[in-house]
């Protein structure tokens, strides 16, 4: 009964219907094949020993870093990643409501791979290292102003459009798992770390600093933090 | 996301003006004759009359000629909103202290003969809308609020 009502099912399929089916299961047979010649231990790799990728999660705080992946001698597992980050966005009235952001940083780390017989960069891994970010954000704000009248020094709050300057620096340490596949030259980098963070800006007493020290991601955040992710890049 | 939203900005029409207490102490002193701002409480001693300028002193006016009184001077004592005058001593307010001021006869001199600080509180906002904990990222070290100004 229940093949009956397939085949019957099977037979009202328009033609379309079919062909579609018949090239996803040959797409997806590719896709799988291909997918396991590239962890097959079998197969000879070269050894790889660069990489470039990105990590998506810095759109969050609209960003972009990109990881260029260094193998420190060859043979070894030791390798030193170099972040360049770029930070931009105008007005943003829902997040932080400021007028304008931009910024920059660069995070360093070496990295350490468990398994030191590997060709190429993959499976459990320890990292660390340090981090320098700069932004200016410009906002409406109230801030205090050093005055004079007459030679009598008052302090007043005023209201403007204020640019601040936040200079984070900071250490990072890291474990993780680097998955590779597509003939070893993708990685999808998965990791979780703990680090600190000390954030301070140039217009004391009264900056933004305090407003964008909310959490771990802030750009303004100081204090000890989790950190996780996924880089995704490629292997050269 | 949403944790991560800042303060929004309101809009108040007086804000807190700050000095620190070394520069409050410092500058109760006696200026030139001024154009009356912001006036406050009127005080009669004698032939003079003491107008207050709220929040920063008092001006003194030699009212002998009643037909034509003559600006004299301007005491600045900031945060000051009162005066009480007994002989030739004048106790203001401070901000938050309380000061007594020995004076000549015509209040061409004075000096500061005593102080008893924190005796009062700060003035608060004539409007209302501030609260402390607004306030107090702005308030420098040592800072006391001593006047409100408007310019919404």
């Amino acid at each position: 009964m229940a093949f009956h009502c397939s085949a019957q099912y099977l037979s009202n399929l328009d033609t379309y219907t079919l062909r579609t089916m018949r090239y996803s299961f040959l797409i997806l047979t590719l896709f799988l094949l291909f997918n396991s010649v590239g962890f097959s231990q079998d197969i000879p790799v070269k050894q790889k020993n660069h990489g470039i990728g990105i990590v998506p999660q810095y759109a969050f705080m609209n960003g972009l870093r990109t990881d260029l992946d260094f193998r420190l001698k060859k043979g070894k597992p030791n390798w030193l990643v170099i972040s360049p980050e770029i930070f931009l966005s105008p007005a943003n009235p829902t997040v932080y409501n400021y007028d304008s952001m931009w910024g920059a940083g660069l995070e360093l780390q070496h990295r350490y791979y468990l398994n030191p017989k590997n060709e190429i960069p993959k499976g459990f891994y320890l990292g660390y290292g340090p981090l320098f970010q700069y932004f200016s954000i410009t906002a409406q704000r109230y801030y205090t102003e050093r005055v004079f009248e007459n030679g009598i020094e008052y302090y007043k709050v005023k209201l403007a459009h204020v640019t601040t300057g936040i200079y984070k620096a900071g250490v990072t340490m890291t474990a993780g798992y680097q998955l590779v596949t597509f003939r070893s030259s993708v990685y999808f980098d998965f990791y979780l770390g703990t680090g600190m963070r000390l954030s301070f800006d140039d217009r004391l007493p009264s900056g933004l600093t305090h407003e964008f020290n909310d959490w771990w991601a802030s750009y303004g955040y100081s204090g000890t933090l989790l950190t996780a992710g996924v880089r995704i890049g490629m292997l050269y | 996301m949403v944790l991560m939203g800042s303060d929004p900005v309101y809009y108040y029409e007086y804000k807190p003006v700050f000095m620190k207490r070394s520069e409050l102490e410092r500058a109760v002193r006696l200026e030139a004759a001024s154009p009356i701002k912001n006036p406050g409480k009127i005080y009669i001693k004698d032939q003079y009359i003491f107008i207050n300028e709220k929040y920063k002193g008092f001006h003194i006016i030699d009212n002998s000629n009643p037909s034509a009184p003559v600006q004299k001077a301007f005491l600045h004592i900031d945060g000051c909103l009162d005066i009480a005058i007994k002989g030739n001593y004048i106790y203001a307010d401070n901000a938050i202290d309380l000061v007594a001021i020995s004076a000549n006869n015509d209040y061409s001199t004075i000096s500061v003969t005593g102080r008893v600080r924190n005796s009062f509180a700060e003035p608060s906002s004539p409007d209302g809308y501030w609260y402390a904990r607004q306030f107090e990222r702005y308030r420098p070290k040592d800072g006391i609020i001593v006047n409100w100004e408007y310019n919404y």
